[in-house]
């Protein structure tokens, strides 16, 4: 390697490194201030390691503030609820969509029955219809009709609001098991629903896998959607509702900085783990979407 | 006793079990996509509030949207076109020049990557309120760091609506790159090895590479890409919801965020409830979204074309 090639590499490196930086300080500084009591927080301060380091925030938090400072009202903030909450939707929605997806993808995929293009079709228009939260208000308004204007009414609606994209996928993955798998099982006497449950379901795991992470995080990441159809009950919030709550209306606003950034961490940290776990199965789905989307 | 069912009830008995396994989400698209669409349709042309009666109007909600009334809806679908192409600009070719970098035999490479997507793994409103703190006025580290290197530090970035957008832009950006970044790498993979040597061996250095088989190879990839990102962007709402909640005075204020506010926090906007109007700026915003989709695929469609 020559001297010009050398430099070259070092300033590839200082670059990388950079960014590296630039992605991580956001974090790090919310990690920090999680840690520090709001005095600290509101005296400023871009010293990342807490002077005075506390679990005070998260116990707080969790515990519905009861000492979280004279403006924290017991309700406004139960990071416990959220939290449950938050798992409850995103259970909910990973499962409906796991179900969904596989059985319409398959039917789709292998079924031979009369209207099997025009629906195919009609499905996977709704990815281009850009319609997006503008018709929220139709939404909220049917379910309420049937009592579902609550928590578990938006994990279900997340269940079908991404389901396009999910099909489009899984479909594309069906493609590539081979039709005499299909075929044998028949002659053994297996019905169109046998052959799914024993033979097609347990052949897409890896890209069930990847949807159940992707339909997780999607619900566990939602605002807007839980947001409407949690309005104006506290008990259901789920984090990201519940924290955004806490900024805006949360009464004295800054000074319950430090209930804020320990709930941000309740929201963040699952992701985060669960991410460098299975980096992977995240990083191949969305890739794959991409190159057949 | 086993009875053979005849190939003619086997494949009934096939259509029935096919429907049966589609039809949640049949049901699901139409009550949840189909109907919605039509409704927000129906009542563009009426006047309502919610309690009583619809009354059917004509066209009149739209002739108020392209009225001097319509003026701060307008000014919403400006301050999102700001916004997309504002941060597209930085982030797409941000994203190309990581992902060409890191694709590479670069060592660390998968350190990299996966530090660089992380932020794509987050909530949206939770990161928006992470900025938020970050760009506070008084204890906001983006202040202190700035007075540590010996600056003034006591920029109120969410009072001016340059300032507020550009931040949303940077937490925008922060958290897109990385998936952007992706998508390149998978065109990236597909371009074959042997172009690279036989310009290397015809003398192109690493930056002729990359301008002269790089991007021309990874037009498609790109396309797919950029239409994401400009979609995705056209229709930011939780950012900004949480972020800003469009302020100061409707300078952050996007369109979708607009139309959520006409339908569920019309105080904010100072108006009484008129779902008529909000309808008809939703299907406005629906057409401008489709629009732009339609002419993006034109427009890169000649393009792809004159380079084959």
């Amino acid at each position: 390697m020559n001297k010009k090639q050398h430099w070259s590499q070092v300033f590839l490196y200082l670059f990388l490194i950079a960014i590296v930086v630039i992605t991580l300080v956001p974090l790090l500084y919310t990690v920090s201030a999680s840690f520090k009591p709001n005095t600290e927080i509101m005296q400023g301060g871009a010293h990342l390691w807490p002077k005075d380091p506390t679990l005070q925030n998260y116990i707080d938090a969790w515990e519905m503030g009861s000492s979280g400072g004279r403006g924290v009202s017991r309700r406004a903030v139960n990071f416990a609820d959220y939290t449950v909450n938050s798992l409850i939707m995103s259970t909910i929605t990973m499962i409906g969509t796991l179900i969904l997806t596989s059985m319409t993808a398959y039917a789709f995929q292998r079924g031979q029955f009369p209207g099997r293009q025009f629906l195919y079709w009609t499905f996977l228009s709704t990815m281009f219809i850009s319609a997006g939260s503008v018709t929220i208000y139709p939404i909220i308004q049917l379910a309420a009709k049937v009592d579902l204007n609550n928590l578990y009414g938006a994990a279900i609606v997340q269940v079908f609001l991404t389901g396009a994209a999910n099909l489009f996928l899984t479909v594309g993955y069906l493609r590539t098991i081979s039709k005499e798998i299909d075929e044998s099982a028949k002659i053994d006497g297996c019905s169109f629903f046998q052959t799914y449950l024993r033979i097609i379901l347990p052949l897409s795991k890896p890209i069930m896998a990847t949807i159940a992470l992707m339909s997780f995080r999607a619900a566990w990441n939602a605002y807007l959607m839980p947001m409407v159809f949690t309005l104006g009950k506290t008990s259901q919030y789920p984090l990201t509702v519940g924290i955004v709550a806490l900024k805006n209306f949360g009464g004295e606003g800054a000074s319950q900085y430090n209930l804020l950034m320990a709930g941000t961490m309740f929201s963040i940290m699952p992701m985060i783990t669960i991410y460098l776990i299975m980096n992977k199965y995240f990083v191949s789905g969305i890739t794959a979407g991409a190159v057949k989307g | 006793m086993i009875t053979t069912p005849t190939p003619h009830t086997l494949k009934r008995r096939e259509y029935l079990q096919s429907y049966a396994m589609i039809a949640i989400s049949v049901i699901g698209l139409a009550l949840l996509v189909i109907y919605p669409l039509g409704w927000i349709l129906r009542f563009s042309l009426y006047r309502y509030d919610g309690i009583s009666e619809p009354i059917y109007v004509g066209m009149s909600n739209f002739i108020r949207a392209f009225g001097a009334n319509g003026a701060r809806y307008w000014q919403t679908v400006r301050n999102t076109f700001v916004f997309a192409f504002g941060k597209l600009l930085v982030e797409i070719p941000l994203a190309l020049v990581l992902a060409y970098i890191v694709a590479g035999k670069i060592k660390g490479r998968s350190f990299f990557r996966t530090v660089y997507f992380l932020p794509s793994m987050l909530s949206v409103a939770v990161m928006g309120i992470m900025f938020y703190y970050l760009f506070g006025s008084y204890s906001g580290a983006i202040n202190e760091i700035v007075r540590m290197f010996g600056g003034a530090g006591n920029t109120r970035w969410f009072s001016s609506g340059t300032l507020a957008m550009i931040v949303i832009m940077i937490a925008s950006v922060w958290q897109n790159f990385g998936i952007n970044m992706l998508f390149f790498m998978t065109g990236l993979q597909s371009i074959p090895e042997e172009l690279y040597e036989a310009a290397t061996i015809d003398g192109a250095n690493s930056v002729q590479r990359f301008f002269r088989i790089t991007i021309p190879m990874l037009a498609p990839v790109s396309q797919m890409v950029i239409m994401n990102a400009l979609l995705g962007s056209l229709k930011v709402v939780d950012l900004v919801l949480a972020m800003t909640n469009g302020a100061p005075n409707f300078q952050t204020e996007m369109m979708m965020s607009y139309v959520y506010k006409l339908f569920f926090a019309s105080t904010q906007l100072g108006t009484a409830n008129n779902f008529g109007y909000g309808a008809a700026l939703s299907v406005i915003t629906a057409v401008i979204l489709t629009v732009v989709t339609l002419i993006y695929l034109r427009v890169t469609h000649k393009g792809s074309e004159i380079h084959d």
